[in-house]
């Protein structure tokens, strides 16, 4: 998919990856490919700008951990005004996706309507 | 030669590309050392979680990929450079801002305090304060001025997605306010340190004293941390301006 069209809805798809509970960069990163089928293939620095954005708007917290393998890892959560936005964001995706088929659907219709 | 035995006993340190991918990220958002050692941890733990991952056994070519797969350590680390600096430059101005309001406190509980005993206010003193007083009064307005416009001017700002000329005008226009704001808060705090000490060199050190002397101690120790943080923040947001691209 492209980039640039990705990068409009980071933050939406970030929030949308982390709706299971808390994970790491990496962890985001894998859900995003897992939930989209591999259509989302960022570059995987990407990710961490976007949740640190996230975490200062409100919408992510995050704390240190010690991961398995004895190294430090920061794991972020959503928080309510996290999940909030996510749920407005699904829905304005929503009203666009409805709007946009709708679009399609009459334009794919209309050259049938010029033959008859 | 001693020297040469040590060279061939010591080992040959191997390389270890994800550190070093690390300590490019680090130095290059040394300025904010804090988010620096952060990304480096989060940076160097996402890259040792994608390699353990990857089922490819050619452990040269995973490397390579999982890298690739990150992006280049630079222009990571540039990404954070517009949020950094936006923090940096809030910071340094809210603490100005703090600065010129624990100087009025202390300044206007020191005016009452010598109102209060009536504090005898001889000739010297009055000369003094003729000349001094105006002084200390422009200089802690023009802080308070510059003080409120950086903050107002900080606020109203949000870090661009990528950092761009006009962004970077912007935060060497609050970088040149806070340095205003430290200048002027300089000089206030220098004419009172000589007034209250005229006043308390005339009248001695008795008792009443120590009002006015704890409130000076007060407001150096808030003018002088504060000028020096603003100072660190203006040398770090210019670091941070020279690597912008």
């Amino acid at each position: 998919m492209e980039g640039e069209m990705l990068k409009g809805h980071l933050d939406m798809i970030v929030l949308a990856a982390m709706v299971d509970g808390p994970a790491h960069g990496y962890g985001v990163i894998q859900e995003i490919k897992r939930r989209s089928g591999g259509a989302f293939d960022l570059p995987e620095g990407t990710i961490y700008p976007t949740l640190h954005r996230l975490e200062k708007a409100g919408y992510l917290a995050s704390h240190w951990t010690t991961a398995q393998s004895g190294r430090r890892r920061r794991v972020y959560k959503m928080t309510r005004r996290g999940e909030r936005a996510l749920s407005d964001h699904r829905a304005l995706w929503q009203r666009f996706a409805d709007a946009i088929g709708c679009l399609f659907g009459e334009k794919a219709r209309a050259p049938a309507r010029t033959h008859s | 030669m001693p020297s040469a035995a040590f060279s061939e006993r010591k080992p040959v340190r191997p390389r270890e590309p994800i550190a070093d991918f690390g300590n490019v990220v680090a130095r290059e958002l040394s300025f904010d050392p804090r988010l620096a050692r952060r990304l480096r941890a989060e940076v160097e733990d996402h890259l040792h979680e994608a390699i353990a991952d990857r089922a490819d056994p050619h452990g040269e070519k995973r490397l390579a990929e999982v890298m690739c797969a990150f992006g280049d350590p630079q222009a990571f680390a540039r990404q954070f450079l517009a949020t950094a600096l936006l923090s940096l430059t809030r910071r340094a101005a809210a603490l100005a801002a703090l600065a010129v309001i624990g100087m009025f406190g202390a300044m206007e509980a020191r005016a009452a305090w010598y109102g209060w005993v009536n504090w005898p206010v001889s000739g010297h003193v009055r000369t003094a304060n003729a000349i001094g007083h105006p002084v200390d009064r422009f200089a802690f307005v023009l802080a308070a001025a510059f003080a409120l416009s950086a903050l107002a001017f900080v606020i109203t700002r949000r870090a661009p997605a990528r950092f761009h000329a006009t962004f970077g005008w912007e935060i060497g226009c609050c970088i040149r306010l806070s340095a205003a704001v430290a200048l002027a808060l300089s000089s206030a705090m220098a004419t009172e340190l000589v007034l209250t000490g005229v006043r308390l060199f005339d009248a001695g050190l008795g008792a009443n004293a120590v009002v006015p002397l704890v409130s000076l101690m007060l407001e150096l120790a808030v003018a002088g941390g504060s000028v020096s943080y603003i100072l660190i923040v203006m040398h770090r947001c210019s670091r941070a301006l020279r690597l912008a691209p």
